[in-house]
């Protein structure tokens, strides 16, 4: 009987290190897929319709670029709009055109404790860009910033563009009514 | 066993009040009937608030998306591209891959009002194209549909 036991019990010792032997040769992996998805951001950009501009002034305010009920967004994702125009204006059967400038002339500083005068070239294809924030909103206003030499920033928002004629050039147009178009491009992008 | 005593109402008094109480509620209903047609619900000037819409003055509102979805594989869309009610000018919208293939163009869109589901030009397999564009070109609402200031505003696409 001890013996038939021994056997037996041999018999299960060596069953059970051919089990383990088999799993050492047949592993398998699982893994589990995470995913997660990001809202898209929307916005409103709002752009100046049309202006009229008068004849012979040299700087015409023409509004401002803001961006309103903006939603997803965060603090580095920002928005970026660029500017884009001829830079003069042309007329039907007339062949002078009247060359002209868009700057960014009106600001509020960051603090928002007083508005003040300054010019920014915005040149052809220039960006003005808009911040996000940690609320998920973007700033309604562009970012800019103003540097006294090399000591100093200031901060700023602006407040209106402005379309920028030498008297000289008024001088050089022949009679007509003239016309351009600003064509603004806006973008969501990141910091890098 | 005695017999109960049994008192009979007094004659003439009984139809007397009953008249009086049908009168006061003939009053009574009439009151209640005349308060109804001067409740605000009934009232020919209605009281309750309607939306409105604060028209822009001398500026554009154009709507920007980071992404839109399509569906892959067809034509037939089911999204459907607007003009904010505040504006005053026509939008004609149109949509291009980055590579300028125009994929859908607008009629002119009333401001308030949308487009029909998009029906893209050319079906796109499943994937992401960003960079695209979603042109707007604004005009005034006069006969002269005369251009205004426009804007682009750079949209990915996921089809799927």
């Amino acid at each position: 009987m001890k013996k038939l036991f021994a056997l037996v019990l041999a018999v299960a010792m060596l069953a059970s290190m051919a089990t383990v032997a088999f799993a050492a040769e047949n592993t398998t992996t699982k893994s589990t897929t995470l995913t997660t998805t990001v809202p898209t951001a929307t916005y409103t950009l709002n752009i100046p319709e049309n202006q009229e501009i008068t004849y012979g002034e040299e700087k015409s305010f023409i509004g401002n670029v803001t961006i309103t009920d903006g939603v997803n967004f965060e603090k580095g994702k920002n928005i970026e709009v660029a500017v884009m125009y001829s830079g003069k204006f042309e007329a039907d059967n007339v062949s002078t055109t009247i060359p002209f400038t868009v700057l960014a002339s009106q600001y509020k500083t960051a603090d928002e404790s007083s508005s003040f005068y300054g010019e920014i070239v915005i040149s052809d294809g220039e960006c003005l860009t808009f911040h996000g924030k940690s609320d998920t909103t973007v700033s309604e206003k562009a970012y800019a910033e103003f540097k006294n030499g090399s000591s100093s920033t200031k901060e700023a928002y602006v407040e209106s563009l402005c379309i920028s004629i030498k008297g000289e050039n008024w001088g050089k147009a022949l009679a007509g009514e003239y016309t351009a178009t600003i064509m603004f491009t806006a973008e969501v992008v990141v910091e890098e | 066993m005695g017999k109960g005593r049994f008192e009979k109402p007094a004659q003439g008094r009984f139809p007397f009040i009953t008249v009086v109480l049908a009168v006061i509620c003939v009053v009574l209903v009439i009151l209640l009937l005349q308060t109804c047609q001067h409740t605000p619900e009934n009232s020919s000037e209605s009281t309750v608030p309607e939306t409105t819409v604060v028209k822009n003055e001398g500026s554009i509102s154009i709507p920007g998306y980071e992404m839109l979805e399509l569906k892959a594989d067809s034509k037939q869309q089911t999204i459907a591209l607007s003009n904010p009610p505040q504006n005053n000018c026509y939008f004609e919208i149109s949509l291009y891959l980055e590579d300028g293939t125009l994929l859908w163009k607008s009629q002119l869109i009333e401001p308030g009002d949308a487009t029909e589901p998009i029906v893209l030009t050319k079906e796109l397999s499943k994937g992401y194209y960003p960079k695209s564009v979603l042109r707007y070109a604004c005009f005034t609402m006069d006969t002269d549909r005369t251009p205004l200031n426009g804007a682009e505003t750079k949209v990915t696409l996921w089809v799927k």
